[in-house]
């Protein structure tokens, strides 16, 4: 459980998953939106169905949440359609295409190289057979032939690039003037009868809404983990068979290599054995020289000029025998000759470091813990669920049999609670039940979360009720005062544009000029943007004025044009990137639409379809 | 030997006339049968037996972009003996792009030509027709490229052609024409299409209300 997969858990399943979803087909996933229950699949691909099963494990089997699927369904049902094309067209991956994909995926690499012990309990980890694994990539390669045929062909010709050069990197010298209402405050009052009208019109929202203080239990798998006991021969037992899994113990090994190929003679070999014998002797009788005559002796390019040093490496990463040996030694130790398929090695233990079993301790007891805790939930929240209705009227009954503690709520509403335990839609919605509300039942148990039962009983309820006028009236003033000065703003603003526009000389704060380019400026809605691209100012400045929300009435002051300059190289290449992506997405959703005329896509009930 | 009886030996007799005039026919509808059942699977496995050859060619084609005889010799391979296959058109579309970026637009223009020509794919085709209107357009044939983009054969891509066409009608200075084909673009092109901005804005700049 503590073992590199146990960490690298959420990597994998990225991995995994998202070598599906991953390559993302296409554009948009709008048109679909997920509700209430129906059949058995989420939507059909020609023969082919797409179950929740499917769903969750296209994104590492997690949960789904419901806002997320119509993307990920839409984004299954492109891969399905891809999929039933690249049959029909008979794509095929080559083998040494599939070894190449798989080995340059990082999470099975080792130092930056593939490394099979990895790649197999990565796929162990997510119970998958090196063969299942292998025909996803392939069946992900292929799309990606069938995809890449299309979006990576594209270019943008250069008059095009041109063209739309001009369109996105011209720019306008603009200035702006905002009238602010708070300009404009002071010029305005609100009469009684204005408030009492606005309050009587606007009932709805001086309403409180319902409330209630509620009494809880919550039972969760967390708090009996805590109470479980592991006794440290448990816990030393956990660490004797996993060691070699969690302590992940890394040694400092430096060697001196005389070559001897595996395939070289007998009598070849003897020879460098007796070479190496040699080296062994002088070694032992002076190990402090040991890095000089590595330096001066050892065939290991890699290693000799640093004195023989390897640095650390953990089990798995040598060949078997040299392995073997480094792991027997103790501290300073100096090896007898290690024979290997390279050679003939000396080795010397230089350091060993690795997590030990007190270090590790509390993580096992925390495991233990939680296995235990595990085991206990399954059968005490039946339990708990059965005591909460049957003894409906308290919930002591449950606190004392399964030694919970009662808990009180502050006020929460049909929508939310302080409590994060409380503030669960489900329980909200138990809470308010006539059940619970007016016949002072206990909720069911529900479950807010993993491992995590609560029941409720209603304490006090405080139905909705208007707020008095009185309490509320500051409010109403301070808001219709605001509106009646962004009114004057906008007619004030409007009168200076006419103004402006008719030649007049209007005294205004007019802030920096900034120059605006048509695709992106911070803080001018579009509608405005286009306004000051279109106004002409061949002449003299323009003047555009529009209401901007949150601000006010805004007076642009339009200036020069500022041409877009020439495309330098970078620039091109750059643009010509991000437009032949661009138009690569949408080349491709054509093509899909051409797909979905071939092979019907049918999509469940419960995927209602949005009229848009 | 036990002679057959009358009713048998009338029996063979139809047998043997039966045979003599439809027995030859009887065998040659079998043959012909077993000729063509095998003659199928023979076909299919050798488009399997093609197209896994041209896979193994697009994945060589791939990785000699900057080697232009050899990428050459492989294009023309997928293009001469796998003209068939998917790869060949996808490699044309590749070689295409190559060659443009490359500054060969003649060249660009014989792949895309080809591909138009070839391909199998109706949706390759299109595409293919697209971008070699947006080379025509660098060329100034004008007329040329719109020919060539007049109608898709396959309906999805008609935004996308539509789009091409304001560019080029707006190279002709056809103004009014291009406002019309971008906002044939728009009405036509999903919500949440990437492109749709810019052609918003190429409608836009054009100033017709």
């Amino acid at each position: 459980m503590f073992d590199f997969v146990h960490n690298n858990k959420t990597a994998v399943q990225v991995i995994l998953g998202l070598i599906s979803v991953g390559l993302v087909v296409g554009i948009g996933f709008s048109g679909y939106e997920a509700m209430g229950q129906g059949d058995d699949y989420l939507a059909k691909v020609g023969k082919s169905r797409i179950t929740e099963r499917e769903l969750a494990q296209a994104i590492g089997n997690q949960a789904v949440p419901d806002e997320m699927k119509p993307m990920v369904i839409e984004q299954l049902v492109r891969q399905q359609l891809l999929q039933e094309k690249a049959r029909e067209l008979r794509l095929a991956v080559p083998d040494a295409v599939l070894r190449d994909a798989i080995a340059a995926i990082p999470a099975f690499q080792v130092d930056g190289k593939f490394d099979a012990k990895r790649y197999q309990e990565m796929l162990a980890s997510q119970q998958m057979s090196p063969t299942q694994f292998e025909e996803k990539v392939k069946q992900d390669l292929i799309l990606r032939q069938l995809m890449d045929g299309v979006m990576q062909t594209g270019f943008v010709s250069n008059s095009q690039m041109q063209r739309l050069n001009t369109l996105m990197g011209e720019k306008r010298e603009v200035s702006s003037a905002v009238l602010s209402p708070e300009l404009y405050l002071s010029q305005v009052t609100v009469s009684d009868a204005e408030i009492k009208q606005y309050y009587n019109a606007n009932q709805a929202q001086f309403k409180s809404p319902d409330r209630a203080k509620l009494e809880y239990v919550t039972f969760s798998q967390a708090d009996l983990a805590a109470q479980q006991v592991v006794s440290d021969a448990e816990i030393q037992k956990y660490f004797d068979e996993h060691k070699a899994d969690i302590a992940k113990e890394e040694r400092k090994v430096s060697h001196i290599l005389l070559n001897a190929a595996k395939d070289l003679k007998a009598e070849e070999k003897a020879k460098v054995r007796a070479q190496a014998e040699q080296i062994l002797a002088e070694v032992k009788k002076n190990p402090a020289q040991f890095a000089a005559l590595a330096k001066a002796k050892s065939q290991d390019p890699g290693s000799a000029a640093n004195g023989g040093d390897l640095g650390f490496f953990a089990k798995g990463a040598m060949v078997k025998p040299f392995e073997d040996a480094a792991f027997k030694m103790s501290k300073g130790q100096i090896s007898e000759i290690v024979e290997t398929d390279f050679g003939f090695h000396i080795l010397k233990l230089d350091d060993i470091k690795g997590a030990n079993f007190d270090d590790l301790k509390p993580q096992i007891e925390q495991q233990l813990k939680l296995e235990k805790a595990q085991a206990a939930f399954q059968s005490q929240s039946e339990k708990f669920s059965e005591i909460v209705y049957q003894q409906a009227d308290s919930l002591k009954p449950v606190a004392d049999a399964l030694k919970l503690k009662i808990e009180q709520s502050g006020w929460v509403t049909r929508t939310a609670a302080q409590e994060p335990q409380l503030n669960n839609p489900k329980l909200l919605e138990a809470a308010f039940t006539d059940d619970v509300l007016k016949k002072k039942h206990n909720s069911e148990a529900i479950e807010v979360g993993r491992g995590q039962l609560v029941s409720v009983r209603v304490l006090a309820f405080q139905p909705t009720q208007t707020q008095p006028l009185a309490d509320v009236s500051a409010g109403i003033v301070s808001k219709l005062k605001q509106e009646k000065a962004l009114k004057l703003a906008a007619t004030d603003g409007e009168a200076k544009l006419k103004a402006l526009n008719s030649g007049a000389q209007v005294a205004l704060a007019w802030g920096e000029t900034q120059a605006l380019s048509r695709i992106a400026a911070p803080e001018v809605a579009e509608s405005d943007l286009k306004a000051i691209f279109k106004a002409d100012t061949s002449k003299q400045q323009a003047y555009v004025g529009a209401n901007v929300a949150g601000k006010g009435y805004v007076i642009y002051k339009v200036g020069k044009t500022i041409p877009a300059p020439t495309l330098s190289a970078e620039n091109k290449f750059k643009m010509d990137e991000n437009l032949s992506r661009m138009y690569g997405q949408v080349e491709l959703s054509a093509y899909l639409d051409a797909i979905k005329k071939d092979i019907k896509v049918q999509y469940s009930k419960q995927l209602a379809k949005k009229a848009e | 030997m036990a002679a057959f009886d009358l009713q048998e030996q009338e029996q063979i007799a139809e047998l043997k006339a039966w045979w003599q005039s439809w027995g030859k026919s009887l065998a040659i509808a079998v043959i012909t049968a077993l000729l063509a059942y095998a003659g199928w699977t023979g076909w299919q496995t050798w488009q399997k037996h093609q197209s896994a050859k041209a896979a193994d060619l697009y994945a060589q084609l791939q990785s000699q972009a900057m080697d232009e005889a050899k990428f050459k010799a492989t294009l023309s391979t997928l293009k001469g003996d796998y003209q068939s296959t998917a790869y060949a058109a996808r490699a044309a579309l590749a070689a295409a792009k190559l060659a443009y970026l490359n500054g060969k637009p003649e060249a660009a223009r014989e792949e895309l030509k080809w591909v138009i020509a070839n391909a199998k794919e109706v949706n390759l085709r299109d595409t293919a027709k697209l971008r070699l209107a947006s080379v025509l357009l660098d060329d100034k044939k004008i007329d040329e490229a719109l020919t060539l983009i007049k109608t898709p054969e396959e309906e999805s891509y008609s935004p996308l052609f539509a789009e091409m066409r304001g560019d080029l009608l707006l190279a002709k200075n056809d103004v009014a024409g291009a406002a019309d084909a971008y906002r044939q673009a728009i009405a036509k092109l999903p919500k949440d299409a990437p492109n749709l901005k810019l052609v918003e804005v190429k409608l836009d700049v054009l100033g017709v209300k």
